[in-house]
């Protein structure tokens, strides 16, 4: 399992790839969104490719992010409506009650994805 | 400058509800410092959240893009590098307002414009349909960015985006941007 700590700029990460269990959470504005989220993303699009059959787990709460960085995680739900054919996947989308902002960027996400099992969850 | 013209220029910004106003070198950390002040004056403010999430991401669009995008840069291999341009964050009426103000290259403003006027003239639809058509595609030649920030500002306002690009000397203009939340 490896966890990567929040910075002011970037989520906490936590990507347990044994139970398919993978979260982000906090704000997300690096200067140079690819130099950040590229060495994370490129392993972790790999490892879900490889997947049949299993039961996979997103949770994303990040409370505020810049354009660069949607970028990055709308690639990320492409890859998961890929693999959902032959896999069990859930996307958590939680946002604080008030932050309709947060909410209405999971609804983008959300039209997306076809077969990914999509919960938002308000805190 | 004079004490007069200091005050003048302070008394201008203070009539035009200004919460923040900024002109000179923008670098990430100066960024990072600004959103935590929008936050806690917002939250201090008791504005909605929704609506506070709105203005820290169009302050962060507008900065970044300087940061990005303007000519005016400073690579300095001890320091972060910063790039000079102006922000400036306030309300009218029950409204915010979050503005910018870059140089840009008189070679890049014919595309530049062509986009923006093309956004403002949009509807909520259209922008989302353009949206999720950049979002699969990859970012434009140049662009450091997703090249959706401006898309992505134009689905916030409230009202169309506002622009313009005045003369500034041979090779450059001045480029100015309005949204309002």
């Amino acid at each position: 399992m490896t966890t990567i700590p929040a910075t002011v700029t970037t989520p906490k990460i936590v990507l347990d790839t044994h139970n398919n269990v993978y979260s982000f959470e906090g704000e997300s504005y690096p200067e140079d969104v690819n130099t950040f989220f590229d060495p994370i993303m490129h392993p972790l699009k790999a490892h879900l490719k490889n997947q049949q059959d299993s039961n996979i787990q997103f949770d994303f709460f990040l409370t505020y992010f810049n354009s660069a960085s949607t970028k990055v995680f709308f690639n990320l739900f492409s890859t998961l409506d890929e693999i959902s054919e032959f896999n069990n996947v859930t996307v958590n989308w939680k946002h604080h009650e008030e932050d309709d902002t947060a909410e209405e960027f999971g609804q983008d996400f959300k039209e997306e994805i076809e077969h990914v099992q999509f919960n938002f969850i308000a805190i | 400058m004079t004490l007069n013209d200091f005050r003048t220029l302070k008394e201008m910004i203070e009539t035009k509800n200004v919460i923040f106003c900024y002109n000179g070198y923008l670098s990430q950390e100066i960024i990072v410092a600004v959103s935590s002040m929008i936050k806690g004056k917002l939250s201090a403010d008791a504005t909605k959240m929704g609506i506070s999430q709105k203005v820290l991401y169009m302050f962060v669009e507008q900065a970044q893009n300087i940061t990005r995008y303007s000519p005016d840069q400073i690579q300095n291999p001890e320091e972060a590098s910063m790039s000079y341009g102006s922000v400036a964050i306030g309300t009218e009426g029950d409204k915010f307002y979050i503005m910018c103000s870059n140089r840009v290259e008189k070679t890049k403003v014919p595309a530049l414009r062509e986009k923006l006027e093309a956004l403002s003239t949009m509807s909520q639809e259209e922008l989302k349909v353009l949206y999720k058509e950049k979002m699969r595609s990859e970012a434009d030649e140049g662009s450091k960015g997703a090249s959706i920030g401006f898309i992505e500002m134009a689905r916030k306002s409230s009202e169309p985006i506002e622009f313009d690009f005045i003369e500034n000397d041979e090779t450059f203009d001045c480029f100015t941007l309005k949204v309002v939340i």
